[in-house]
């Protein structure tokens, strides 16, 4: 299963108010298959789209944030984790997509590649669903309500195929969609859209 | 100096503290935990509080951030890509630990003589990488005035960028 297929699973399975962040590589792909002015993608630093929605979760806790992470990426601010479980936001579900490097920066293997299980990380870190999805190509319905619902903290992974070629990518100035939700702009545009 | 900071962050409209253990604002951040009108939210690292500030003012809330100066070095990345970039107007509290001072003597140097010798040597680091970084930033002393500091309050509490107060103690 490809990273832009279950992005666009995700993307179809969102309801209309949540927002969704995304870094590292899905934010190139986001704006390829959502089409919400809900967004904000940023590609830097690696580590900080969860607790940058635990901000926003606890902000706005009426609105559910989705925030779409990397394996790689969660490991650079692991603590992140027992952070968002102590706050325990009920209206947070974190995406971690799962492919066993950095693919970003071309490929490099995860540290403890094979040893701990992000999922049991933030188990024991008191988050309140941890689950991993069976087929990212095809979400179930208890996938969608984990992703619409549940009460959170929600920790979501999904493995997908490994694509270490960054040339792949889509070029982030490729529509007025990514331009509006990319960097400083998206999130002051994100910001506007937010508490208007 | 304590009521000077609680009174400004609330007429600021600051009712969040994300916080990273630090010693020099711990008198400021067990009062802001007996408040209600604030909340605190520990964070584990530097970088990830920086994230949650912004995250806050995604939402619409306003936070103060605090940490070490030791802590400032660790997130310097997060707070370029994120707050510097965006110009994300977030007040940011920084014990200011091995303040170089004529005749001053913390923890650090207090302690540990010449194995402070790091320590200091760290704590010169900290308005010069600010004046680097081109960013805003005072160094309150309590021993100043009521009127100053409250002046230096409110231009890190009306900036519309981060700005830092560097706080040897409460």
């Amino acid at each position: 299963m490809s990273l832009t297929d279950f992005l666009a699973q995700l993307a179809g399975a969102r309801g209309e108010h949540d927002v969704v962040l995304a870094t590292m590589t899905p934010a190139f792909l986001w704006p390829t298959v959502s089409t919400s002015d809900l967004d904000y993608c940023y590609v830097a630093p690696m580590g900080s789209v969860g607790p940058l929605g635990l901000g926003l979760a606890l902000a706005q806790p009426d609105r559910r944030v989705i925030v779409i992470d990397g394996d790689g990426s969660l490991l650079m601010n692991l603590g992140a984790l027992v952070t968002i479980g102590a706050q325990a936001p009920a209206n947070l579900v974190h995406v971690v997509v799962d492919n066993d490097g950095y693919a970003i920066t071309g490929g490099q293997p995860l540290p403890g590649r094979g040893g701990p299980q992000i999922r049991d990380l933030a188990a024991a870190a008191d988050y309140r669903e941890v689950h991993e999805i069976a087929d990212p190509g095809a979400l179930s319905s208890t996938d969608v309500e984990r992703i619409r619902t549940v009460p959170g903290p929600v920790l979501l992974t999904a493995h997908v195929e490994t694509v270490y070629d960054r040339s792949t990518l889509p070029d982030l100035t490729h529509s007025a969609k990514a331009l509006a939700t990319q960097g400083p702009a998206g999130y002051h545009n994100l910001r506007a859209a937010l508490t208007a | 100096m304590i009521d000077l900071f609680v009174d400004a962050l609330d007429r600021a409209g600051v009712h969040h503290l994300v916080s990273v253990a630090n010693g020099e604002s711990a008198p400021l951040y067990f009062r802001l935990k007996d408040d209600p009108r604030f909340t605190v939210i520990d964070a584990c690292r530097e970088g990830e509080a920086v994230a949650i500030a912004c995250g806050l003012h995604l939402g619409g809330r306003r936070a103060l951030l605090s940490m070490e100066n030791f802590g400032l070095y660790e997130c310097l990345d997060t707070l370029r890509a994120m707050p510097i970039d965006a110009r994300i107007p977030i007040p940011v509290l920084v014990g200011y630990t091995a303040r170089p001072a004529e005749g001053h003597v913390d923890f650090w140097n207090g302690r540990f003589g010449n194995i402070a010798s790091q320590a200091m040597l760290a704590g010169h680091w900290t308005e010069p990488l600010l004046e680097r970084l081109d960013q805003p930033y005072a160094v309150v002393d309590k021993a100043e005035p009521e009127h100053v500091i409250e002046k230096q309050l409110q231009a890190a509490l009306t900036a519309d960028v981060p700005s830092y107060l560097l706080v040897q103690s409460f």
